[in-house]
């Protein structure tokens, strides 16, 4: 299911009209349209402003949007651990969910938010970046999503095939 | 005015996006795809990279 079908639900079950989407969440018609008709993508601004709108956790609509990756797989003890932490105090439960996240760290909270880079690295990634033309940025957002969302690893060329590309152009 | 604030808003949100997928990747991926990515701007003189999927496929970026 795709962002604009998971958002077309969300307003059927809710009776909604897109204008009215556009109202509770203050996003501009136009935009919430062509998000609608798939001609183009809810970035995070956008992705929380429909959050607001339908009453919705943030990262829900994230999650349908494909900013944040899917949900974590369902483990074992979760039915055990959401009984425990159903019968805490609200105090102790906001402690224990003090420490649950920050064992989760880096947060995709944060990710999600920051466009500060963070290391030198990123710095220099962000500089090269903003060099792009906008259509390329796009192609260079959507290449870098693939890679990341494969965990694959990318690796330079092999010295024979250095030669043989210089070879072929060479020749 | 408006269009430059929505030009920024549209040029930060894509950064935001970008940075975003950037620190999931390992950092001797991020370091490469940087090399890449010099490549395409005409920083750095042409490369050829692949990548390696989880079952070890490899093929060209």
């Amino acid at each position: 299911m795709d962002f604009a079908e998971w958002l077309e639900q969300r307003l059927k079950d809710r009776k909604w009209k897109p204008a009215d989407l556009a109202s509770a969440g203050s996003i501009d018609s136009g935009l919430l349209s062509r998000i609608l008709n798939r001609s183009r993508t809810a970035g995070p601004d956008t992705a929380l402003a429909i959050a607001r709108g339908l009453g919705e956790r943030p990262e829900i609509v994230f999650r349908a949007a494909g900013i944040l990756p899917p949900s974590p797989p369902q483990v074992a003890d979760e039915d055990e651990l959401l009984s425990i932490v159903r019968e805490l105090p609200a105090r102790t439960r906001e402690i224990v969910l003090t420490m649950l996240r920050a064992l989760v760290a880096p947060s995709h909270y944060v990710e999600a938010t920051n466009s500060e880079p963070q290391t030198e690295l990123e710095r220099e990634l962000l500089a090269e970046f903003r060099e792009l033309p906008a259509e390329w940025q796009e192609a260079a957002i959507d290449e870098v999503k693939h890679l990341a969302d494969l965990r694959i690893k990318i690796i330079g060329e092999d010295e024979n095939e250095i030669q043989t590309s210089e070879e072929s152009e060479a020749a | 005015m408006k269009s430059r604030r929505a030009r920024r808003a549209r040029q930060l949100n894509a950064e935001t996006r970008f940075l975003f997928y950037v620190r999931r990747l390992p950092e001797s991926s991020q370091r490469k795809f940087l090399t890449y990515i010099q490549y395409n701007t005409g920083v750095k003189p042409r490369r050829v990279f692949y990548i390696v999927d989880p079952t070890g496929g490899k093929r060209r970026l």
